[in-house]
């Protein structure tokens, strides 16, 4: 069999055009230069059309930036307002990411490394808040206390909202962490501290900054919760300028600030990452690292645990019950329950295969191809980490309505779509890591016994990735029932999910007839997460910390 | 009727090249070994031939088929080629059955199974899963699997690597013997010479990326082309004499030699290759002269090496010479020597002439300039 790129013998017959390369002539001499390794077109094709859709909204938003002129722009950016949010935004990001790098560590410590008693439950409670969108997070503080409001509000609200994005690599990478080398360190005359200090902290040292940026780029891009505390940022305020007042360039020039922020935190992050690498020599050890005796510590340390989970998990839960029975009726929401359950489900689940499938053509073509242009593509992808959902969702919508007279504006594939780019990375995480786990050589091995590269693919690559498959299904659909910025701008006209209706009583001050919407939304995304919590446990640390 | 062609084989990644110029004829129904230390390109041969890899020159022709060549590149799954690597690479997700029978269309599967689990002797374990067996099975899972689709060649790479020492013994002898009975051309690759030499009935050396020589095991390990490969197949004394057509004369005395290839001019400058178990050492009477004193005894249990030190000045470095394990020899102790049977010798191409016309070795600061000299290669 040819191969497809290879030039045809009867090619050979022909002078090759100029520019063409000159290889055949040489083959009838005998005298071929060493073949490239094939080049898999089919891959290719298929990753750069997802880069392309990947990257769309920023081409977009700079389109729109453009169309408002130069000038414009560099007026709306320069003033008192972009200072005076970049302050609340900056300082915000700030304090909340070192808050869970300390709760996220800690916990990961306690739960994974000492005999804290329940570590099972412990590990399940932590991890479950998750599941709570910061929005509801933010509405259970808010409903019941004044107290709880701007800066100090958001720093609580969203340390409680998303520190387990830290505790979860974290964790992954402890428990993974060869103990061999604490222990080489102990005997080398490191003390406790120090060895905790130079070998513990320096081996989850990928894993944390991993967790501090996911940290970072989700308070740049919180809407909902930062809106209920009257806590102003770049966000908020991009969204009052594009759906409150129409204000397209002012919206634009602050997306653009917004943008470049999150590239400076990811840029942030590859710095501080530097080179190092965490590596164990060997294979896997099956060994588990010995358990630090917490002794007359442990009271305390139930103690902690028991306020972390109280605070960031009976919270919420607490206030939507209450808010509930307070109301006493029932405003029997039932219907509309049902009804923007089925479609937050609908969606999420689309939107959850969509970049499933996109990712997995970018993860084959980066784990199974080596070659800078491949990788090179593989990194594009992750420029959608810098963009706020809102920014994707309003460059997806400004330019289907100047542009594509309105075609589908609002409608359900747009909002599909857009949960797919924002929520592309996330897919891309898990596919790539159970890939990079299933070793190449059963590929190869399948072909040798006869099999079709799609038949190699369908047999044994996917079912070897399922777990990973899973997981990104799992992520992204968590994530998009979670949703709420993106889902506001670009929801259907007339449907309304559970985020949307959700936040429709909200604003109304409606608390009663919120919360069982926000309980939805709450039980809807507890099972992906708790899928998500086995995959992330049997994950090897490299892999692990790699998000 | 051949079982595998290759012509004139090369490979390079990058600038660097791999395999240049291989040549290598394997009969059909044979079992040879590659041996070739590691880096030699032995991995890269084996991936060429299952049609991972495209070579950038030469041709492979497998059973009457040649699936590359000038134009031509088969690719894997059409070459049936059985290729089983060193961890085995079971596929995780499936049963033992089912990773038998992978290769085989629905059909056939279920009578050929069976009967391939019995070959391999696990006729009970098919409903297994591969982390459920030990690695001496999973490797004749491997085997089972890539026999199904009835290759016309199968690639053993380094298979048994991987296995505990007591394991490797048992499980090499099992696979070599369903070889035998399947009766189907295998291929080994190995950096172990004593598992070539004792699975294998043709051994190819591998040694900068073309095929050095080529020869039954025995052959190869008494007739070896130089002394780099006689080192490499086993312990070996490379000592310098003068051959005069039968005779060698050397620090030991006049020994039977034997000269491989063509004629000799003489008298011609030799190295001569004597294997330690050729010396025979006995504990030193008043009556005779000592040869040699032992420097160090190294004891393995079956047997022992001594390290002899002979005449400094003609042989610096000492004579490895290997005994049974129950001889009372001590380090000091003062020996004589014999050498069993004829020793073999090839031209020193070292040597310089001195003026009155008599070639003679070249001086050398360091008795290691013999191991490190590479001679020119012949065919074997």
């Amino acid at each position: 069999m040819r191969r497809p790129h290879e030039p045809a013998p009867l090619a050979l017959a022909t002078p090759a055009p100029p520019g063409a390369e000159v290889r055949p002539a040489i083959a009838h001499v005998g005298v071929v230069p060493a073949r490239r390794p094939a080049r898999p077109w089919g891959l290719l094709a298929l990753s750069a059309g997802v880069a392309v859709v990947l990257v769309a909204p920023l081409v977009f938003l700079l389109i729109e930036a453009h169309g408002a002129g130069t000038s414009t722009i560099l007026h709306l950016v320069f003033r008192s307002l972009t200072a005076s949010l970049l302050w609340n935004t900056v300082r915000l990001t700030l304090v909340v990411t070192v808050l869970c790098a300390v709760i996220g560590t800690a916990a990961a410590w306690f739960v994974e490394r000492t005999d804290l008693p329940g570590r099972p439950v412990w590990a399940v409670l932590v991890v479950v808040p998750l599941a709570i969108p910061d929005f509801v997070v933010s509405f259970g503080w808010a409903s019941l206390s004044t107290w709880v409001q701007g800066f100090r509000g958001a720093v609580l609200v969203m340390t409680l909202a998303v520190y387990p994005l830290v505790y979860l690599p974290v964790a992954a990478s402890l428990r993974n962490a060869d103990p061999g080398q604490e222990e080489v360190a102990r005997s080398l005359g490191a003390g406790r501290l120090a060895t905790f200090w130079r070998i513990t902290i320096g081996q989850a040292r990928t894993a944390i900054l991993g967790g501090c940026l996911l940290v970072a780029l989700v308070l740049l891009a919180e809407y909902g919760a930062f809106e209920i505390l009257s806590y102003q940022t770049f966000t908020t305020e991009i969204f009052t300028e594009f759906n409150v007042s129409f204000n397209i360039p002012t919206a634009a020039a602050l997306s653009l600030v917004l943008v470049l922020l999150s590239f400076v935190v990811l840029a942030g992050e590859g710095l501080a990452r530097g080179r190092g690498r965490v590596s164990r020599s060997g294979p896997l050890a099956q060994r588990v690292a010995p358990r630090r005796r917490l002794g007359r510590w442990t009271p305390a340390v139930l103690i902690g645990f028991t306020v972390l989970v109280g605070l960031a998990l009976g919270v919420p839960v607490g206030a939507s019950i209450y808010w509930i029975l307070e109301s006493g009726h029932g405003y029997l929401t039932g219907v509309s329950l049902l009804d923007s359950a089925w479609h937050t489900a609908l969606y999420s689940a689309t939107a959850a295969a969509l970049a499933t499938m996109m990712a997995l053509p970018v993860a084959l073509l980066a784990v199974r191809h080596r070659g800078r242009a491949y990788q090179l593509l593989e990194r594009s992808t992750y420029l959608v980490l810098a963009i706020p959902g809102l920014v994707i969702a309003f460059a997806l919508a400004y330019f289907s309505e100047r542009y594509a007279n309105g075609f589908l504006y609002q409608s359900a594939p747009l909002l599909v779509l857009a949960y797919a780019i924002l929520f592309f990375p996330l897919a891309l995480v898990g596919v790539r890591a159970s890939l990079a786990q299933a070793p190449p050589g059963l590929e190869e091995i399948a072909r040798s016994l006869g099999r079709r590269r799609l038949a190699v693919l369908w047999r044994v690559t996917l079912p070897l990735v399922a777990p990973g498959l899973a997981a990104a299904f799992s992520l992204v659909f968590l994530s998009a029932v979670t949703e709420l910025t993106a889902t506001l701008i670009l929801i259907p006209t007339g449907v309304q999910t559970l985020a949307t209706q959700f936040w429709a009583y909200q604003q109304n001050l409606a608390y009663g007839q919120a919360a069982p919407f926000a309980l939805a939304i709450i039980a809807i995304a507890a099972l992906p997460s708790f899928l998500l919590g086995r995959f992330f446990d049997r994950l090897p640390a490299r892999t692990a910390a790699a998000t | 009727m051949s079982g595998l062609a290759i012509d004139n084989l090369h490979k390079g990644f990058g600038e660097h090249p791999v395999l240049s110029g291989l040549n290598l004829q394997v009969p059909a129904g044979s079992f040879t070994a590659i041996l070739g230390p590691s880096g030699s390109g032995k991995t890269t041969l084996l991936r060429l031939l299952a049609g991972f890899e495209r070579p950038d020159r030469g041709s492979i022709a497998i059973g009457q088929r040649t699936v590359d060549g000038e134009g031509i590149h088969v690719h894997p799954e059409r070459r049936r080629v059985g290729y089983v690597p060193q961890e085995g690479s079971l596929f995780p997700h499936l049963t033992v059955a089912a990773n038998i029978g992978f290769g085989l269309p629905r059909k056939a599967r279920r009578g050929r199974v069976g009967g391939l689990l019995e070959l391999v002797g696990l006729a009970d374990l098919g409903q297994r899963y591969p982390h459920q067996l030990s690695g001496g099975e999973q490797q004749r899972v491997a085997l089972a699997r890539a026999l199904a689709v009835d290759p016309e060649i199968v690639l053993l790479d380094e298979p048994f690597a991987s296995l505990d020492a007591h394991l490797r013994a048992r499980v090499r002898e099992e696979v070599q013997q369903i070889l035998r009975r399947s009766q189907t051309t295998t291929l080994l690759v190995t950096h172990d010479q004593d598992e070539a030499l004792s699975l294998a009935d043709q051994v190819a050396v591998l040694r900068d990326g073309a095929i050095v020589q080529h020869a039954p095991p025995q052959h190869l390990y008494t007739t070896p082309i130089d002394g780099d490969l006689a080192r490499f197949i086993g312990e070996a004394n490379l000592i310098e004499g003068l051959f005069d057509g039968t005779l060698v004369e050397t620090p030991l005395g006049k020994l039977p030699a034997h000269w491989h290839g063509d004629p000799a001019p003489t008298p011609c400058p030799v190295i001569v290759l004597i294997r330690p178990e050729q010396i025979s050492v006995n504990p030193v009477d008043d009556s005779a002269q000592p040869a040699g004193r032992i420097a160090r005894t190294r004891y393995h249990g079956h047997d022992m090496i001594l390290d002899i030190q002979i005449q400094p000045e003609h042989q610096p470095s000492p004579l490895l010479a290997r005994t049974l394990g129950d001889a009372q020899l001590v380090p000091g102790q003062r020996v004589t020597l014999g050498i069993r049977g004829s020793v073999l010798v090839w031209p020193d191409v070292h040597a310089v002439a001195q003026p009155d016309g008599t070639p003679v070795h070249r001086a050398r600061s360091s008795p290691d300039s013999v191991r490190h000299r590479r001679e020119p290669e012949r065919a074997p």
